[in-house]
């Protein structure tokens, strides 16, 4: 990595820093120049720059950006934290028959399907949905990227039922404001509750995960990622420096 | 898939193959929310549009505000009497009191081909044409190209009949310019007098229904015949259009045998380009058009960003 961004308390002009470390795969002075002017534009948000930086030797700057990542969870510690929160579902709703997952588009859909398959081993009824925010997101109108809509499938009558509303990560809880909000236009469920895998401290709304995999406190600049084998191949929860805008 | 957003949607010309398809494809979950109770979702909350429309319109007015409503966005129409003349300066003008408005979407519609690119030139606000002339009606093309999605899975190798008044339709050159891009075959049928004079290469252009029908269509696209247009030279009366070019009941019968959509834009003339029959035809397509237009209106919607490049 070029940059090291401290604070990047406005992802978007972090992943402008790194976007533009990106672009240095083979330099050319213009660019090099341009993002000079970028740095001092986010100065207070760089902690330091590499010498490579600068120079002009193109020789010195990384093509493939090596970003250090680190495990929080491993296959068979995800399998047990899915088998945690699939039992104290399980306890809480004992004899319920109107219980739902509803995974909240992306990842939330492999984490509620994992649930559900935990909880059918057990006996369990369950009805499947899941939703994708994006018509319901509070900064659709400052994006400067607009996503493809995947659409959001509730096949089933959510009035009066049990919904949890799955995402694979809770951090500062907007994903779920725009679920919750998108859930209830579908009808009025009995009680809505919600599961993640990784519950990390930073909200900025006051909504909260009954069930959680892991609790962890990160600093700003990193990222929670989970892979689940049904979408990616393989299980696993790893940290990393942000990247993209991508929330 | 994401995409850049654009400011304003023109015409269909314009448009890259990526952006079709990533309004055609948003569409799908829009339609989506019309079967939910709550038939709306917040994503235009705080947003303006407005329909400035210059020449009557009934369904596609309509069909823009339901749109817009349905994002959440507030929904104003801007009256200009269809009586006053309007000329050049005054629509300027117009523009300018809906940029001290601050609206962010304007829907236009105006005889003049050209119109709504004036207008997109000179406002901050996301324009879309909502018919100009027989320039462009890019909606009616994104919602046309839509309705034959839903009902082929492989629209390569189609073949569209469109029939009708080709030169005076704005609706023909956006919805075959679509259609041919999506890559469907289409071919044109109208008097002489309809025919327009520069037409590409590849599309075949028939006199009468015999010839057309031969060309093995899957898809018969009726027009409106203006009823305006029915007075001046060279143009046959309703009677005569109908016998001729109309879809007549025993051209209904033909399409059953073979198993035909019907698609017309609307309104319809009932007793000139279609009859009774015609409208309540199984494999008609007209009241999904419709519904379409709803949704494939708010993915354009969605995709437009007042302000953007």
């Amino acid at each position: 990595m070029i940059f090291l961004v401290e604070r990047p308390d406005d992802v978007t002009e972090g992943a402008v820093l790194v976007s533009m470390a990106g672009a240095f795969d083979d330099v050319d002075p213009e660019v090099f120049n341009h993002s000079q002017k970028m740095t001092l534009f986010f100065r207070s948000e760089i902690v330091s720059i590499l010498d490579a930086f600068v120079t002009l030797d193109s020789s010195k700057f990384v093509t493939e950006s090596p970003t250090p990542q680190r495990q929080l969870l491993d296959a068979s510690s995800l399998g047990r934290c899915l088998d945690e929160i699939a039992d104290a579902i399980h306890a809480n709703w004992p004899n319920e028959p109107r219980l739902a997952l509803v995974g909240v588009y992306r990842r939330g859909v492999p984490f509620a399907e994992a649930l559900a398959e935990r909880l059918r081993d057990k006996g369990r009824q369950v009805d499947m949905g899941r939703i994708d925010i994006t018509q319901y997101r509070d900064d659709l109108q400052r994006m400067t990227v607009l996503p493809k809509l995947e659409g959001s499938d509730l096949a089933f009558d959510i009035n009066d039922s049990i919904v949890i509303l799955c995402d694979e990560v809770i951090y500062t809880a907007r994903t779920s404001r725009a679920a919750l909000e998108e859930l209830l236009d579908f009808g009025r469920p009995r009680c809505v509750q919600m599961a993640a895998l990784v519950d990390r401290t930073g909200r900025e709304l006051p909504l909260c995960a009954e069930y959680a995999g892991i609790r962890v406190n990160l600093p700003k600049h990193e990222r929670v990622s989970v892979r689940f084998i049904a979408s990616d191949g393989h299980d696993e929860v790893f940290v990393k420096a942000w990247e993209t805008k991508n929330t | 898939m994401s995409i850049t957003p654009r400011k304003d949607l023109l015409d269909i010309a314009s448009l890259t193959d990526d952006e079709i398809e990533f309004v055609l494809a948003n569409a799908v979950p829009f339609k989506d929310l019309f079967k939910r109770s709550v038939k709306k979702v917040p994503t235009l909350k705080g947003q303006t549009v407005l329909t400035l429309f210059y020449e009557p319109s009934t369904r596609t007015r309509s069909s823009f505000e339901v749109a817009a409503s349905r994002l959440s966005a507030d929904v104003t129409h801007f009256d200009i009497e269809s009586s006053s003349v309007v000329k050049g300066e005054s629509v300027l003008d117009t523009v300018e009191t809906l940029e001290s408005m601050r609206v962010d979407y304007i829907v236009v519609r105006h005889k003049q081909s050209g119109t709504p690119s004036l207008i997109a030139k000179n406002t901050r606000a996301s324009v879309i044409n909502a018919g100009d002339g027989w320039h462009a009606h890019p909606t009616q093309a994104l919602l046309d190209a839509f309705t034959l999605r839903e009902k082929f899975k492989d629209m390569r190798g189609a073949r569209v009949l469109i029939a009708g008044d080709i030169q005076h339709s704005r609706v023909a050159r956006s919805t075959s310019l679509i259609f041919r891009r999506l890559g469907m075959n289409v071919a044109y049928l109208a008097p002489g007098s309809m025919m327009p004079r520069e037409v590409p290469e590849e599309i075949p252009l028939f006199g009468n229904w015999a010839d057309a029908l031969e060309w093995q269509p899957d898809v018969v696209y009726l027009l409106r015949v203006q009823s305006e247009r029915m007075d001046e030279p060279f143009f046959p009366n309703a009677a005569e259009y109908h016998k001729n070019y109309g879809l007549t009941d025993a051209r209904v019968e033909i399409l059953r045998e073979r198993g035909l959509w019907l698609m017309h834009p609307g309104p319809v003339n009932r007793g000139v380009e279609i009859t009774d029959r015609g409208m309540n035809y199984e494999k008609s397509l007209i009241n999904q058009q419709v519904e379409n237009g709803i949704a494939v209106r708010m993915s354009v919607l969605y995709w437009l960003k007042p302000g953007a490049i």
